[in-house]
């Protein structure tokens, strides 16, 4: 481990036995009834739940684009990731804002066609993108596995003119979950639409 | 959907939403999101509302279709 590695690792460890022993020290220090404990009501303690959810799904969204990041660096093409990352962003902002204030599908189209669309570009697009990785992966390895066994130049030529480029696999899989996010906006707008019309006075 | 028989029973009692939060062990702004129908109290915080006006479930939180 180098020493950069050695103090990450000491302070998320560290960090883990503070949060530990806070937790237990509240539980072992504060008033035993629990109906004593008035910190938060009910509803808040429902709004603090949906934030963790939130702050949950941001780390993952996080964990995912971080992923596709190392793969096209690896390649040398994080500037064009980079790019297309904005162009994503940029569109996933448009969409989930119409989508939010019934913009996004026209007056007399129903939206259940469209929804169900999106999801399947959605899917799509993923099973694509991650198929294609899996794929290139595998490539790569048999590449890397001649090269070391010593293969014949020949052999070795024709293994590297197939040689995996990340970079639409990465875009895809970036594009499909963009896709996605909308189409979740679009049925979680549309399921609150349907109830509101159900409980209209 | 709003619930407007709570408000005015807490306005016949003349309590704002925040003495009737106080009275029930709950924040100002979840009486206020009870009364326009932004969230759905737990029954043991019906049961104290009701207690604090003076009223029944039924009074309180029934819909009439």
């Amino acid at each position: 481990m180098s020493g950069f590695e050695e103090g990450y690792f000491f302070v998320v460890v560290t960090m883990f036995i503070m949060v530990f022993l806070i937790s237990v020290s509240d539980r072992l220090f504060s008033k035993k009834d629990v109906s004593d404990r008035k910190d938060f009501d009910e509803r808040q303690e429902i709004v603090r739940s949906k934030g963790y959810r939130y702050a949950f799904y941001i780390l993952m969204c996080y964990t995912f684009f971080k992923m596709l990041w190392d793969i096209a660096r690896k390649a040398g093409e994080e500037h064009i990731i980079l790019g297309f990352g904005a162009v994503c962003l940029a569109f996933v902002a448009h969409a989930s804002y119409s989508v939010w204030n019934d913009g996004y599908f026209p007056l007399k189209k129903n939206p259940k066609g469209g929804i169900a669309m999106l999801f399947v570009l959605a899917a799509s697009e993923v099973i694509f993108g991650a198929a294609e990785l899996l794929n290139g992966y595998s490539m790569n390895r048999k590449i890397e596995e001649a090269v070391s066994g010593g293969a014949a130049a020949e052999e070795l030529s024709e293994l590297l003119d197939s040689r995996f480029q990340p970079l639409w696999p990465v875009c895809s899989l970036m594009f499909g979950f963009s896709v996605f996010v909308i189409a979740a906006a679009a049925l979680v707008r549309f399921i609150y639409n349907r109830k509101m019309e159900g409980t209209e006075e | 959907m709003k619930n407007l028989k709570l408000k005015a029973a807490r306005a016949g009692l003349d309590l704002s939403q925040q003495e009737l939060a106080d009275i029930v062990g709950v924040s100002r702004q979840t009486i206020g999101a009870i009364e326009k129908g932004d969230y759905n109290p737990t029954i043991n915080l019906c049961i104290a509302i009701c207690k604090a006006l003076g009223k029944t479930l039924d009074e309180l939180f029934w819909i009439d279709e």
